[in-house]
């Protein structure tokens, strides 16, 4: 038996197509109360997760794989190995604030986002220093409100950020999803990993 | 402020039931490695920094460090293999080698916010025997550890701190991709490595190679392909040392129980060549894991070659509970 842990929302659909087309389920994977979800057929259960806690269960080991996007491999992939690029999911990580936001001098800027480790990194590699503001969610409201100067945010088509006045600023990352795996998983059922890895590699180049 | 039930983060108190667990598991472990002639030691909780810290190669502000009474730095010992490196340099010098030692006890990193990492390890080092020997036994005493103590499938993961190193000269790489590929490995990033690959200015023949010890991993037959790659001695004596141990292993019927992985990096930058992790079915972090340090010794003033491991008695314990094991551990003592 596999755990897999797949993240709900954005994701689930294009797994569940990259899942069916490398023909490790047959039916996709449905979003539910039901946040456990066997399918005994293929010998595999299903973890339903929010995306920042699939690395969790992964490196915990409750779950033997995981799928999730770069962005949050960004700011925790310890323990975990990192197998494979699945192609999917594809958005950006990128700084975006509203037209014109200049930071008066000395003041330091204020950055909001979901992603506080990589935002700091990437400011610091930049050689510059900021007050990282962390938000759960809907993150374009803190500069409309003058929460704070920039966000650090995913981009996928960009219409949030025109809907909201926003505009892109840089490009920290290229985003797509990863396939995640448990140490202790990948050294004691390798062939069954790499079995898994093979019939992906073919899913993706379909 | 602290309220009188809080601990630091990270410690813990032991209960009478799991520290009796941990004397009975502490036997069994002690017994295998004395028949093996193993003394037991012990060194200070404490030692200086600009010695047994800066030796360690651990990373700064991964130690915990305060003054001692004269104001020098002094750690927290963040593992027994550097005292007991300068233990065997200084108060063991007329001892001769080989020097077998074994220890017990708590050893400290600081994790930043996330408070400090108590750990309680039992290990042995192996010190004074340059031979593949010396990597087989302690290997072996791995495996029989894990035998004797739990009832859960393990693996060791075997792997060779220079293998990229090698690789990159072979196919003819600067010494600054190696940075690059060696982080990406230490971090289990294989899209990264691959990414880093696939960007190298080299025929597609060279990258496949690369590419390809990803894939490395089992027995000896998994690896042997590698071996025919390229002629140079330094790397036909690599595949040599990889069919002299698995010999070695073989004799000590401990083959079963072990993977090479071409792909393995060793946490600690004291390595140098050899390095052993040990994985155990259901725990999601290696219990044990060891490695050759062949220059360490000489930091203290008596170099010598020397190989060791340590293993996590936590992360041990955890998967005797979970695999059960437990009944057997206290059969072997009724």
């Amino acid at each position: 038996m596999l755990t897999i842990a797949i993240p709900k929302g954005r994701i689930l659909e294009e797994a569940n197509e990259l899942l069916i087309c490398s023909g490790i389920i047959k039916n996709s994977v449905k979003e539910s109360r039901k946040l456990v979800i066997e399918s005994p057929e293929e010998k595999i259960r299903f973890i339903l997760a929010k995306p920042l806690d699939v690395p969790i269960y992964v490196r915990y080991g409750v779950a033997d794989v995981g799928i999730v996007g770069k962005d949050v491999l960004l700011e925790d992939n310890e323990g975990l190995y990192e197998v494979m690029d699945l192609g999917i999911g594809a958005c950006r990580l990128s700084i975006c604030s509203r037209p014109g936001t200049v930071c008066q001098r000395g003041e330091l800027p204020r950055v909001a986002t979901k992603y506080p480790k990589t935002s700091l990194r990437y400011f610091w590699e930049k050689g510059e220093q900021v007050e990282i503001i962390k938000l759960n969610g809907s993150v374009e409201l803190a500069p409309l409100l003058g929460l704070s100067h920039y966000i650090v945010d995913i981009v996928s088509t960009g219409r949030t950020l025109k809907e909201n006045g926003l505009v892109e600023l840089e490009v920290i990352e290229e985003i797509t999803c990863r396939l995640i795996v448990n140490q202790a998983t990948f050294h004691l059922k390798n062939t069954v990993i790499e079995d898994l890895i093979e019939r992906l590699e073919a899913g993706v180049k379909v | 402020m602290p309220v009188n039930f809080e601990k630091p983060i990270g410690t813990g108190d032991v209960l009478p039931e799991k520290l009796k667990l941990i004397k009975k598991v502490s036997f069994d472990i002690k017994e295998i490695l004395e028949r093996w002639g193993y003394e037991e030691i012990d060194t200070p909780l404490i030692e200086y920094q600009k010695t047994v810290g800066l030796f360690s190669k651990i990373p700064d502000e991964k130690l915990i460090k305060f003054l001692d009474p004269l104001g020098n730095t002094v750690i927290l010992r963040p593992d027994f293999t550097t005292p007991i490196a300068r233990f065997v340099a200084s108060t063991y010098k007329d001892v001769e080698f080989p020097i077998r030692l074994m220890y017990q006890g708590k050893v400290y990193t600081n994790l930043g916010r996330r408070g400090i990492n108590e750990k309680n390890q039992i290990g042995l080092e192996l010190i004074g025997l340059s031979s593949l020997e010396g990597d087989a036994e302690v290997i072996s005493l791995a495996v029989q550890i894990f035998l004797k103590t739990t009832g859960t499938r393990f693996k060791v993961a075997v792997g060779h701190t220079n293998f990229l190193r090698l690789l990159l000269k072979e196919v003819g790489c600067e010494f600054s991709v190696y940075e690059n590929l060696s982080q990406a490995l230490l971090e289990r990033d294989y899209v990264a490595y691959r990414n880093l690959v696939n960007n190298l200015e080299l025929s597609e023949f060279l990258k496949d190679r690369l590419l390809r010890i990803l894939k490395m991993r089992g027995s000896l037959e998994s690896i042997w392909e590698g071996r025919s790659w390229f002629d140079s001695l330094k790397w036909q004596s690599v595949f040599k040392e990889f069919s002299g141990l698995w010999a070695i292993l073989g004799k000590y019927q401990a083959t079963d129980y072990v993977n090479f992985d071409l792909s393995l990096m060793g946490q600690q930058n004291y390595y140098t060549g050899m390095i052993y992790h040990v994985y155990c079915e259901g725990h999601p972090r290696p219990v044990c894991s060891g490695g050759r340090y062949d220059n360490l010794l000489e930091n203290f003033g008596r170099p010598g070659p020397a190989t060791g491991m340590a293993v996590n008695l936590d992360d041990l314990l955890a998967v005797i509970i979970k695999g059960k094991g437990v009944s057997n551990v206290n059969d072997s003592h009724s």
